[in-house]
Order: C-alpha cells, then sequence, then structure tokens
C-alpha cells in the first residue's frame, strides 16, 4: 500500500518519560512517515493543523482527558493494555463507569490481545469497535547472543515493575524451593517500584539473600545485556496484557517460564514456545525451572520456537505498518454523530 | 551528669510517654491507664495538632505535640536552660533536614520544663526521631521494640539497623514485647542485660467468651490494618484451599489499609467474593462482637511481635490458626490453643480449618485454653506489675 498524506496522531494522556516500548513504537512510525506529537500535559491547546487522530494509549490517560471535548471531536483511539482493564474495574468503584465512557465516546478501541478485548467487551465495549494489535518487539534489536557453554549456576531473570500484580512473592517462593531441591540458581531483577521493601523483607525471611540480586531501574542496553547472559526468564504475573519483558526474552532466545495470566497464551503456548503455569503456584514454577535444568535440548527447542513465534506474530515492522493503516482507516472514518 | 531530685518509693513515680499516636492503640490506652490506676503518675506526649479531642486517657495529663500554644512558651520559660540546651543538641546531631529538626524541637518544647523519672518511647522510631533529645530530661529512658521496627526495618531501610543500635546505646533499658523480638534485638546489637521482656496484656473482663454458635458454615475472621506484612493474601488462599475441599465456610477481614486493591484483585481473581466480607475499620465494641460470635481466627502475618489481635481472639475463647511469625508461638502452642503453621504455608493453614470445621469439640477445648491461656498468662495486671517496677527500680538506681 501506497503512503497517503503524512498522518499526525496526537497522543495523550501519557507519562513521561515514555516508556520503553511506547519510545519503539514511535520512533519506528516516524520513520514510516507518520508524525509523532506528544501531548504535554492536559492543558496544551491541540496543534495546528489538527491532527488526523487522538491516541490515548491508556485506560487511565483517557479518563484523565474526558474533559477536553476538542480532542473527542477527532477520530480517537483508546488502548487498552491490561491491568486498567483487568484489575481496576474489579477494585475502584466507579472506574468502570469512567472506562464505558471512554469506550463510548472512541471511534476505535485498541486491545493488545484478546483477552483483554473479551474484558472490554464485558464492561461494555462495542466488539464492532474494537481491534486487538499485539505489543512488538525489535527482533534485530533483541537476538539470541552467541550462545556461551552454560555453566552453573542456573540465572534466572525477571524484568518488571516491583508491584503487587508482577507477583514476585510467588517468584521468590519458587526459587526458594528449586534451592531447596539442590538446584544450583541465582535470580536477577530488573525493575524499580513500590513493592521494594515487601521483596526485601521476602528476600531475607526466605533466606535468599545470597541467591537474589535487585538491579533497580537499568537503561535498555543493560536489560539486552541481562537477557544475553542469563539462562531462563521467569514471569509471576497475577494478571498481565501480554507482557513486553517476555517478548524481549523470546526474542533473545531465552526460554520462559511465564504465568497462564492474561492474554501470555496468546504469546506463549505450553510446551511449544515456553512453559505456562497456574498463577500464584510457586510449585509448579519450580517443576517448570528444574524441568527446563534438568532438560538442556527441551530449553533449547522451546528458545528456538520463541524466537520464530516472535519473528512472526510480534515484529515490531509488522504492528507499526499496522497502526500505519489502522490510523488511516480510522481518520477517514465519517463521525457517528453524538458520539461526543 | 547530675540528679536534681532524689527519688524516693515514697511518691509516685512520674512517667513521660512519649510519641504516642491520639486516638492511642487500644493496648497503650490499657497500658497507660493501668499504670495510672496503679499509681504512676502518667503524661502522655501525644502526636497530635492542636486541640486533643474525645476522652481516650480519663485521668491521664495529656499533651499535644507538635503545636506552639501558651503552654509551649510557658514551659520554656520555666525552664530556659533546658530549651536551650534542647536547641543546641538539635543543631549538632539532628537527622535529617532543618525543617524537619526545628519541627522535633517544637515538638519537644511542651516538655523541657518537666522532671519526670523516667521516660518511655513506645515506638523505636519515636526514639530514633527524637535521638538527639534522649537525654534532655536527665531521667533513664525505655525504649519498646514491638514488631515490624525490629523485624521488617532493619532488613528494607539500609541505615535503619544503626539508628536503633544508636537508640539502644542510650536507653537504659529496652523493653521487648517477646523473646522472638529481644533475641532480634540483641542480634542487632542490643545489650541483653538492657533488654526486659513484657508481653502484651489483655483485658479479660472486657473480652470474654461469646457463644460461638456455629452454624453450617464455618465462620473464620482475621482483624489487623491491611498492609503486607499482614499476609492476608495468604488467608484468601487458604479460604479457596479450604472451599475447593468441600469445606463450607466464610472470612470477615476487619481493617484497613494500602492493600485493599490487591486484596480486592486477590478476592475476584479466587472467586470469593461470596465467602468474603471486608469490613474496613470496626468500633473496639463491634469488633469484640465479631470475635465473641466467629467460630476460628485465622492470623497470616509474616511479621509480628505478638498480636493484640490474637490475644483478644484468645480472650474471647476462639481457637486460633496463626502463622508462626515473631513471637506468636509464645502466645500460642501448636495442638493447644488452636494451630501454628510457617508462614506462607497454605496447605497446612488449610489443613487446621479443615480439621476445626469438622470437629466443634477441638473448636471448645482449643478455644477453652486459649481463654486460659490469655488470662494466666496475657493478663493486665501482670502487665502493669511488670512495668511499674521497671519504672521504679530504673527511677531508684538514676537516685544512685
Amino acid at each position: 500500500m501506497a503512503h497517503g498524506s503524512p498522518m499526525r496522531v496526537y497522543y495523550a494522556g501519557l507519562a513521561l518519560p515514555l516508556e520503553e516500548f511506547l519510545r519503539r513504537k514511535y520512533e519506528a512510525l516516524e520513520r514510516a512517515g507518520v508524525e509523532v506529537i506528544i501531548a504535554r500535559d492536559f492543558f496544551e491547546p491541540l496543534p495546528l493543523p489538527r491532527p488526523d487522530v487522538v491516541h490515548f494509549e491508556w485506560n487511565g490517560g483517557a479518563i484523565d482527558f474526558l474533559e477536553r471535548d476538542d480532542l473527542w471531536e477527532l477520530p480517537t483511539i483508546v488502548s487498552c493494555r491490561g491491568t486498567q482493564i483487568r484489575v481496576r474495574p474489579h477494585v475502584s468503584a466507579g472506574y468502570a463507569d469512567q472506562v464505558r465512557e471512554t469506550f463510548r465516546r472512541a471511534t476505535l478501541v485498541h486491545c493488545v490481545c484478546e483477552t483483554v478485548r473479551e474484558e472490554a467487551c464485558a464492561l461494555g465495549l462495542d466488539p464492532e469497535k474494537s481491534a486487538v494489535i499485539f505489543p512488538a518487539v525489535d527482533v534485530e534489536e533483541f537476538r539470541p547472543p552467541a550462545r556461551l557453554e552454560r555453566t552453573p549456576p542456573l540465572k534466572l531473570l525477571a524484568v518488571g515493575a516491583l508491584i503487587w500484580i508482577k507477583g514476585y512473592e510467588v517468584m521468590l517462593q519458587t526459587l526458594r524451593l528449586l534451592l531447596d531441591r539442590g538446584i544450583d540458581c541465582r535470580l536477577e531483577i530488573i525493575g524499580a517500584g513500590s513493592e521494594r521493601s515487601r521483596i526485601l523483607f521476602t528476600i531475607e525471611d526466605l533466606g535468599l539473600a545470597n541467591a537474589v540480586t535487585l538491579r533497580g531501574r537499568v537503561p535498555p542496553s543493560m536489560v539486552r545485556d541481562a537477557m544475553a547472559r542469563s539462562d531462563i526468564l521467569l514471569h509471576a504475573s497475577l494478571s498481565e496484557g501480554i507482557s513486553n519483558a517476555v517478548l524481549e526474552a523470546m526474542a533473545s532466545g531465552l526460554p520462559v517460564v511465564t504465568t497462564d495470566s492474561g492474554g501470555m497464551r496468546e504469546a506463549v503456548s505450553d510446551g511449544n514456545d515456553g512453559l505456562v503455569v497456574a498463577v500464584r503456584d510457586a510449585r509448579a514454577g519450580a517443576d517448570a525451572v528444574a524441568r527446563l535444568a534438568h532438560e538442556p535440548e527441551l530449553a533449547a527447542r522451546l528458545a528456538g520456537n520463541a524466537r520464530r513465534t516472535v519473528e512472526s506474530r510480534f515484529r515490531l515492522d509488522a504492528q507499526v505498518e499496522r497502526w500505519r493503516r489502522v490510523y488511516q482507516d480510522v481518520a477517514a472514518r465519517p463521525r457517528v454523530k453524538g458520539a461526543t | 551528669m547530675t540528679v536534681s531530685e532524689a527519688v524516693s518509693a515514697s511518691r509516685p513515680v512520674r512517667l513521660l510517654a512519649f510519641g504516642i499516636s491520639w486516638p492511642p492503640e487500644t493496648f497503650l490506652q490499657r497500658k497507660l491507664l493501668g499504670l495510672a490506676n496503679a499509681g504512676v503518675e502518667v503524661t502522655a506526649a501525644v502526636r497530635a495538632r492542636g486541640r486533643i479531642n474525645g476522652d481516650h486517657l480519663p485521668g491521664i495529663r495529656v499533651i499535644a505535640m507538635g503545636s506552639l500554644t501558651p503552654a509551649t512558651f510557658a514551659a520554656i520559660a520555666r525552664a530556659p536552660a533546658r530549651a536551650a540546651e534542647a536547641a543546641a543538641h538539635v543543631a549538632r546531631e539532628g537527622r535529617g533536614p532543618w525543617r524537619l529538626r526545628a519541627r522535633r524541637l517544637r515538638n519537644v518544647a511542651p516538655f523541657v520544663a518537666l522532671h519526670p523519672d523516667v521516660v518511655h518511647f513506645e515506638w523505636n522510631s519515636a526514639a530514633i526521631d527524637y535521638l538527639p533529645f534522649l537525654e534532655l530530661w536527665r531521667a533513664p529512658v525505655v525504649i519498646s521494640c514491638r514488631g515490624t521496627q525490629i523485624f521488617v526495618r532493619p532488613h528494607v531501610n539500609q541505615g535503619y539497623a544503626d539508628l536503633l543500635r544508636r537508640t539502644f546505646e542510650a536507653a537504659a533499658a529496652v523493653h521487648c514485647v517477646c523473646d522472638a523480638i529481644r533475641d532480634e534485638a540483641v542480634a542487632i546489637g542490643l545489650d541483653a542485660r538492657k533488654a526486659v521482656v513484657i508481653r502484651p496484656a489483655i483485658d479479660t473482663r472486657e473480652f470474654t467468651p461469646g457463644p460461638h454458635a456455629a452454624g453450617p458454615v464455618l465462620h473464620l475472621v482475621a482483624v489487623g490494618a491491611l498492609n503486607w506484612r499482614k499476609g492476608y493474601e495468604y488467608a484468601l488462599a487458604t479460604l479457596r484451599r479450604v472451599l475447593h475441599h468441600g469445606v463450607a465456610a466464610r472470612l470477615s477481614i476487619v481493617g484497613a489499609g494500602e492493600e485493599l486493591h490487591r486484596l480486592r484483585h486477590a478476592i475476584d481473581e479466587l472467586a470469593l467474593h461470596e465467602h468474603v466480607v471486608l469490613c474496613g475499620t470496626l468500633a473496639p465494641v463491634q469488633v469484640r462482637e465479631l470475635l465473641r460470635t466467629a467460630d476460628v481466627f485465622l492470623h497470616s502475618s509474616l511479621g509480628e511481635g505478638i498480636s493484640n489481635s490474637v490475644l483478644e481472639a484468645m480472650a474471647c475463647g476462639l481457637p486460633i490458626v496463626t502463622t508462626d511469625a515473631g513471637g506468636m508461638r509464645e502466645a500460642v502452642t501448636d495442638g493447644r490453643e488452636g494451630f501454628v503453621l510457617a508462614a506462607r504455608d497454605v496447605d497446612g493453614a488449610a489443613r487446621a480449618i479443615e480439621r476445626l470445621a469438622r470437629d466443634a469439640d477441638l473448636r471448645r477445648a482449643m478455644g477453652a485454653r486459649a481463654r486460659d491461656t490469655a488470662e494466666r498468662r496475657f493478663s493486665l495486671q501482670d502487665q502493669v506489675t511488670a512495668f511499674k517496677a521497671l519504672y521504679e527500680r530504673l527511677a531508684f538506681s538514676a537516685d544512685g
């Protein structure tokens, strides 16, 4: 498809600095000829000429901007990513009504996976208005390293904010079980957040001080390095859309053990391109890691399949092309009367 | 150090209890009122701004920290030398930004003219915040170690252990609520000779066994702030397991706090809507009535001294299912007053609850023993006597 006139997309309700996956996506969109304009704050007037599309990357951002009628008069897209659809409506009163209002006013609602779409539809989203576009990875940036000889201890890696939704408490119990079974392993955790105190206490309480390293927040290049030197990526989320960290690990040729949370199964099929275990089940997590530790051929097969899965279904260039077409399509759609 | 005034046993000991929240926690109210009834002259320095509403400590002199009133200036005028000394202390040894130091100086100002025999910091954190003032009163200082501030903070807060050690050095005695806390404090650096274990206490006339009318659904109750140290997610997972095994049970959780969203999510995820009630904060009398009618008390704490809620439940004749966090084993013996499991042991807790669910006689027997233990080992009278003796000993030894 030939490029039409250049698209101007206005991104509102973002937290700055940009999250890594958004920064990568915007850079790729600009390379593909989309003009990316990021709203600085709620009070910033619409740039001129007026954007073709207004995109709220988070439900929370869309809700924050509900009062800005001038934005909603344009073609609008609201993204549903995970927690804001799968957790918040159940835990905070009134939130679901606000989400429904953004659904009603949006031209299109983007969901990061089928699971999130189903949840959003259960909340009242018209399925006709929805589109699933998976998150994506730059498969050139994340590549399997020239594999070094694997030497003990087994190096486990986790990447994700230190917040309760990520299930670190269960992951630490998994590590304790593995050590108790005589499997020599270490866990490196990359991320920062409000659960740090609890995690430090649990590390101490379970006698894991020598087995866990908390790296805090690190630049993307260090995440890539950590993936290159690790043996297994652990993902213990209680709730999720599709985890970017898991996709990056899959692209990096790292075998993945993930919980069956949110849309994770849409990226990882158990026994094919990773291992999937029940949420909150430390024992199942330990069993899965032990299997990979004892069966290196299995680990290698899963990692190889995982790389192919990302190459075929989660690649950034394909995602960006999809977004470019969605923006064109949404911009060209006649506005439904009374939608604002 | 000179002692300005001789202390004799013939007059009441003057106690300054410093850094009390307002309204005070129920267990502190009980202790301070008990001491006042036993003839100790108590002044409570409470963390409240301006006017103090509510009559939580009848018969006790209550002075608010945190606001400059005419009484503050009167106190400074009565003891200008001490006020100057305090200011110099802040300048020399204070921690944190100057605004914070100035606020602390203002907070102690109303108390500079007092001549207490003993100053008691009921929380480690208060002792740390007011470290530069520990010598201000030229009276022996007692510091209480209660739980989280010993079991959790030193591990998660760099530098906290050093501050604890400095307060331990400055203190004449360090009160620990259980042996487990004492051992932990000694491991951090407390001189064991300074440690005094006085367990928490319960008014067993106020908390009495109720009907515990066993219905077809076992009623579990848990009480305590909704923070991660209480381990409520494990209580929910335990309930899920119990229901999964076909045992009818429901859980009431009393308390408020920052984990509310996380717990609501867990309730949702574990499909427990119809089996769990989040009661929020209840008045003490409502808590008591709940304890008097429930069947089992479930305590899933990860880090704890001895839980006052568990003691209240024991006094109400409830069998206890608890983790072995901190000093809980000093209150509950596995198989006697209930069951003691390792922290995070969901399977074990579920098995214990299922046993109690099936066996009403066992519930009654364990509940009766719990009541008996509360009466014998956690009586308010014993606690008050022990504190009074401690204060008198320190006052006398200060007399030299």
